[in-house]
């Protein structure tokens, strides 16, 4: 089988990427787009490496060209799959190219808090099961006020930092809400300085980047 | 440009942090720049880009990741560079 990686549309030379060991890339011409694939065997439970390895690939052919990040892990029979696969979709991920080329992504999310002092309930020694539940609705206020904090810290980064994203995209992640937003890689060091200063302001927000542009990739145009 | 530098920021580069960490390991500093919650941020953060986000496109098998915390643990490892004084492996 053949695992994708990315999805370019100019030529890449590959024997001039530094990749990682192991990995024997490739690229499936379809149409005006380019595949960039390795051997894979479907049946082998992917590990931390081939995970990095991926990563990797992404971030090397992003510095030279336009890119659109595929997400980890999708593997077709043969080419003539792929191929397949990406016809018909050729004008959407033509647009996807041209939205994303020149462009990095950053995210801002909620720093890790530190756990949550524990909520009293009320005597439960005669009704256990009503102060459970009396317990659990004030952690779940507890959680939706602190979730609405976390939104109302993000916007104001997004706010001040209008001027120099393209685009702003609201997500959940793993650690809850974020942001992300799309930036000139020209604008780049301008949107940090000026995110940075926010989340000064703001407080427990962590901003990371600049990431190829994932998220983007992976929205309608 | 790297956000790296400041309090609360991540890395947006895994060869970056590669590179950071082979330097680190050099001059006896590894477990200073392991602990260091940019190179948590800038983990955590790339793997919910690699498994949450980018181009889906339909094939014929998608590899399930088990154990996205596991992965985690494996994403450390690998890029504390295997061999590297310092690594506890």
């Amino acid at each position: 089988m053949i695992q994708l990686h990315a999805i370019t549309r100019d030529e890449v030379r590959i024997d001039e990427l530094s990749l990682s060991e192991g990995l024997e890339l490739r690229e499936v011409i379809c149409g005006d787009l380019r595949a960039l694939v390795s051997e894979r065997d479907g049946s082998e439970q992917p590990t931390a490496e081939d995970v990095i390895a991926h990563a990797e690939l992404i971030e090397t052919v992003s510095r030279g060209t336009a890119v659109l990040p595929v997400r980890f892990g999708i593997l077709h029979g043969d080419e003539d799959r792929l191929r397949a696969a990406l016809r018909g979709r050729e004008e959407e991920l033509l647009a996807l190219l041209e939205r994303i080329e020149g462009r990095v992504e950053f995210v801002l999310r909620a720093d890790d808090a530190p756990p949550r002092e524990e909520i009293p309930g009320g005597d439960d020694s005669e009704t256990p099961g009503r102060a459970y539940l009396e317990r659990r609705l004030a952690e779940e206020r507890a959680d939706a006020a602190d979730r609405a904090e976390i939104e109302r810290r993000l916007e104001v980064v997004v706010g001040r930092t209008a001027d120099l994203a393209a685009e702003v995209t609201a997500r959940d992640g793993r650690h809850g809400p974020e942001r992300c937003f799309l930036v000139r890689r020209d604008e780049a060091e301008r949107f940090v300085e000026s995110a940075t200063r926010a989340i000064g302001d703001v407080g427990g927000l962590v901003l990371g980047g600049p990431w190829p542009p994932y998220t983007f990739a992976g929205m309608e145009p | 440009v790297s956000a790296t530098g400041g309090a609360g920021v991540g890395r947006g580069s895994v060869s970056d942090l590669r590179a950071e960490l082979e330097a680190a390991g050099r001059e006896g500093r590894l477990a200073e720049v392991l602990s260091d919650r940019d190179t948590e941020t800038t983990l955590v953060d790339l793997l919910d880009r690699l498994l949450g986000a980018g181009i889906i496109i339909q094939g014929d098998v998608m590899l399930s990741v088990a154990g996205v915390d596991l992965l985690y643990v494996g994403l450390r490892l690998i890029v504390k560079v295997p061999g590297m004084p310092g690594d506890a492996g």
